[in-house]
């Protein structure tokens, strides 16, 4: 018994130091407190009936923050700079809810695309340089001036194989941006 | 909403008082090792190892009880979804018990939560006895401590509830554990691995369990 730990102590001890050599990008919790000061005014001038969870994202690209909330039942995202300036803000709605054009466009740049897809999920993202517009999105007066992309995250099947991807796709459908990711192990829910 | 249902429907499955009596009670560690590697897009090898020390049985002592080999070949059939073909070889003071199984997986991603669903058939072979068989279901929920996902250096806690009936007796297994993210490739779990079983009987057998797994991926 002796030798197994022996063994297992000095691979715990080997791995840690070999693998603390990687990319840094890590998302946690924060409180209002901890976020700069034109970002919590802005969200608290909004006066969100629902809870506001504000998160860090930090990475080699730098620091952002995000206040998420769920507002007349859709979720919204609200992404600032390390300084409080607005990024955009991402409202998560269903794929149906866009207009039949929008619709249209984004199905016909992923069929020329992939042989296959199910949208899993869809962002509006809406960016403008005036923070007074911004807020319109959360009143019954919404700025026409917005500049929209959508965000979606969906399953396709290129080259015979399946996998997730990140795309970003603008009001003409043109691919602005296409990720493929892994979703995290889950080694852990299997084995 | 669904998260907390799910964490109350965990949490009153913890508390039935059957499975936590405290008659027939027996304390262990249980250490556990598990290596995976990719062998290509949708196939995994995954291999451990985990030993039994048992602390208290009765009275309080210090003795080694099993040692499990266990191999295991993993097909992914959709981003989260699997089928695992697998081999376990246990020594048990003098016994040698093969035991065979299938699991079929399946990960749901949330977005502040995992839950994963477990269903597995196993066979055990022993020399001079019977083929016995068994079946599984296995509900785990993974939920960070710090934000929404589980980052590099980031807690998190899971919780498991498993059913094991071998078509004579029902065997009821809670599992709270908090996880560590190490790195992109490892983790470590500490927790409790409570069993209660032949819950079917008038005299239940219960184990409690400190589990500590190491999941390395290779």
């Amino acid at each position: 018994m002796n030798f197994f730990v022996k063994v297992t102590l000095f691979t715990l001890l080997s791995t840690f130091s070999f693998f603390s050599q990687e990319k840094f990008e890590r998302e946690y919790r924060v409180t209002e407190f901890q976020v700069p000061i034109p970002s919590s005014t802005f969200i608290k001038s909004l006066q969100f009936h629902k809870k506001v969870k504000w998160y860090a994202e930090e990475s080699q690209d730098g620091k952002t923050f995000e206040a998420k909330v769920r507002h007349n039942n859709y979720k919204y995202s609200i992404e600032f700079t390390e300084k409080g300036n607005i990024i955009d803000i991402e409202k998560t709605i269903k794929f149906n809810e866009l207009s039949k054009k929008i619709k249209e466009k984004i199905t016909k740049s992923l069929s020329i695309r992939f042989q296959k897809f199910k949208i899993k999920k869809t962002q509006v993202q809406f960016f403008r340089s005036n923070t007074k517009e911004y807020k319109t999105l959360f009143t019954n007066s919404l700025s026409k001036d917005f500049y929209i992309n959508y965000e979606l995250v969906i399953k396709a099947k290129l080259e015979g194989n399946s996998n997730l991807f990140e795309i970003l796709i603008n009001e003409n459908g043109q691919v602005l941006k296409e990720l493929k990711f892994t979703p995290s192990t889950s080694l852990n829910l299997e084995f | 909403m669904i998260k907390n249902i799910l964490f109350l429907l965990l949490f009153v499955l913890c508390c039935q008082p059957k499975i936590f009596s405290q008659a027939n009670l027996e304390i262990g560690f249980l250490p556990k090792v598990v290596f995976a590697h990719k062998l290509n897009s949708k196939t995994k090898w995954i291999n451990s190892l985990e030993t039994r020390q048992i602390i208290y049985d009765k009275n309080f002592q210090f003795t080694h009880n099993l040692i499990d080999f266990s191999s295991i070949y993993s097909v992914k059939t959709s981003s989260n979804q699997s089928f695992n073909f697998g081999y376990i070889l246990r020594f048990r003071r003098e016994e040698t018990i093969h035991r065979t199984f299938q699991h079929y997986n399946f990960v749901n991603q949330f977005s502040t939560y995992k839950l994963g669903h477990r269903l597995a058939l196993e066979q055990f072979y022993q020399s001079k006895k019977q083929t016995t068989y068994r079946t599984r279901y296995r509900l785990s929920v993974e939920k960070p401590l710090q934000g929404e996902r589980v980052d590099v250096k980031e807690f998190y806690l899971k919780l498991g509830n498993e059913y094991l009936y071998d078509f004579t007796d029902l065997e009821i297994r809670c599992t709270p554990y908090l996880g560590y993210q190490v790195s992109k490739k490892d983790k470590i779990e500490f927790g409790f691995d409570y069993r209660a079983g032949n819950l079917f009987q008038k005299e239940t057998d219960k184990t409690l369990w400190f589990r500590t797994t190491w999941y390395i991926s290779l």
